[in-house]
């Protein structure tokens, strides 16, 4: 279950940077939520790391509107 | 422009044009295999519609010669007018089988205006036959059945018209060209040897009319019936039965085993018209050479009439024998054509999935490529400016550094497997750094 939330997490950022950088976005910043893995992710651990995913994956994003709409939806994104 | 058109073609697509560019000579090199191929059976076919066209032909060459015959001579106890009827009959059927095969084939082996007109044979066609037989046919009503010289010069025509027409469907359907040997040497005996045998003996029925029309035979008789057993021995019997040998020596090829049917039938049929024309050769002979005749004129020609009609007989079977070997021909190619465009299919198939494969394997890197640089440029150009509005403000945030840090690093780790894979892609090989 927690690796499903984990993936549904990855798969929200692939689809506003791409598949070839999300994964690695996500991967990098799990450090903010140590101890947890991807197999014990949970919503808390999301709102532990949000504020920095959305800074790296902001970089990949050049519209400023699709950045806050990123920031909106992620703060939201159902676990 | 034509490197503008091409820009624009996707990868793999150019990879499939070069593919399809190769494909094409080897496209029309099968097509040229499969028409070979067509061309082979159509021949094999082409020759069993110029038996099927012989057919009615032997059966109007039988009646006809017969007809002739009677009308000649009838030999004694025998009721002439009633055979003469029946023989009349069988000729109305053998033009009506003629005219249906004349239908089917006739275009095909050009019997057609033109077709004749190339080899100077116009008279040879099956309604000038019907003309002239029916000519025969009043003729006679009006010598009330007594054959005249100038019904014998029609009978001669008709006789001219049907040889003219086997010797015509034995060069338009390439019997006379037959390629492969058990079918060429039986076709030597249907297209050539026994109608000439069948026509050779009512020609000794004739001779042997006049001379026993004769008190005694002269000398010239004699040479006649010496020279008719000469070449009805050497032209016929013998050349038949060296064909039948070859025929059946043969028969193992590359397109069947030797066929049970064709070696069973043939020397049979061939035995049964050998006895009868030797047994015509030692009669003829005989009268050749005999101080007086042992046998009489009826003796000679009911001899003779069992050989013609064993004639027709072994031609029939010959003719049949040989229509089935075209016929194994015919499935022979087709079954090769076949046999070829599956493999071609499946060459194809096979060569598809390979380039399929090697496709792949450019693409996917190529693609990965795509998909690391364009973002890759998009976060250079955002590290860049949250960098710059940093500088302005004068207060650098440690987080949002290390993430940059982090997200260009990673970058330049993507960039460097990327160009690794290109160079792979490329060259086969890693290239070492100096």
């Amino acid at each position: 279950m927690a690796k499903a939330q984990y993936d549904n997490l990855v798969k929200f950022v692939n689809s506003y940077v791409g598949e070839a950088k999300g994964p690695g976005i996500v991967e990098r910043q799990m450090k903010h939520c140590a101890p947890a893995t991807p197999d014990t992710f949970s919503a808390a651990d999301l709102q532990k790391m949000a504020a920095f995913i959305v800074a790296a994956a902001a970089l990949y994003i050049p519209d400023a509107g699709k950045k806050e709409e990123f920031k909106t939806k992620l703060a939201s994104l159902p676990l | 422009m034509a490197t503008e058109i091409t820009s624009r073609i996707s990868i793999s697509k150019k990879i499939l044009l070069v593919s399809l560019t190769f494909s094409l000579p080897i496209a029309v090199l099968g097509y040229l295999v499969v028409s070979n191929i067509d061309e082979n059976s159509r021949i094999a076919a082409l020759e069993a519609s110029g038996n099927a066209y012989q057919t009615p032909l032997e059966w109007l060459l039988r009646d006809t010669l017969e007809h002739q015959r009677l009308a000649r001579h009838c030999p004694a106890n025998t009721d002439c007018k009633a055979q003469m009827v029946q023989l009349q009959d069988g000729v109305s059927k053998g033009l009506v089988a003629l005219a249906a095969v004349d239908a089917k084939f006739g275009t095909q082996l050009e019997f057609t205006t033109e077709g004749l007109a190339k080899r100077n044979r116009q008279l040879a066609t099956g309604d000038n036959l019907a003309k002239t037989w029916h000519d025969i046919v009043d003729a006679l009503d009006k010598s009330q059945g007594q054959s005249t010289p100038d019904i014998d010069a029609k009978y001669a025509d008709v006789n001219g018209i049907i040889n003219t027409m086997i010797t015509h469907l034995g060069d338009t359907s390439t019997l006379i060209l037959d390629p492969v040997l058990d079918t060429y040497y039986t076709m030597d005996i249907t297209l050539l040897a026994l109608p000439q045998n069948q026509n050779r003996i009512s020609r000794m029925i004739a001779d042997a009319i006049t001379a026993f029309s004769h008190e005694a035979f002269t000398a010239e008789d004699r040479m006649t019936f010496a020279a008719n057993a000469a070449l009805l021995q050497t032209s016929d019997i013998d050349r038949v039965n060296a064909d039948v040998q070859t025929a059946l020596n043969e028969n193992k090829n590359d397109f069947h085993d030797a066929v049970a049917s064709f070696q069973e039938k043939l020397p049979a049929g061939a035995k049964e018209w050998t006895d009868a024309n030797v047994k015509l050769v030692a009669m003829t002979k005989d009268l050749a050479t005999a101080a007086t005749p042992a046998v009489t004129l009826d003796e000679y020609i009911d001899t003779a009439v069992k050989a013609q009609q064993s004639a027709f007989k072994f031609w029939d079977t010959a003719a049949r024998e040989n229509d089935n070997l075209f016929q194994m021909r015919v499935d022979f190619y087709n079954n090769r054509r076949n046999f070829s465009l599956l493999m071609a299919a499946i060459a194809l198939l096979f060569s598809g999935f390979i380039a399929y494969l090697v496709t792949r394997s450019m693409i996917v890197p190529l693609n990965k490529l795509t998909l690391t640089l364009k973002p890759g440029a998009t976060l250079l150009a955002g590290s860049v400016q949250q960098i710059s509005e940093a500088s302005k403000k004068g207060a650098h945030d440690a987080a949002t550094t290390a993430i940059i840090c982090e997200e260009l690093t990673a970058h330049a780790d993507d960039m460097r497997n990327t160009a690794q894979n290109l160079e792979i892609l490329v060259f086969g090989h890693a290239i070492k750094q100096s």
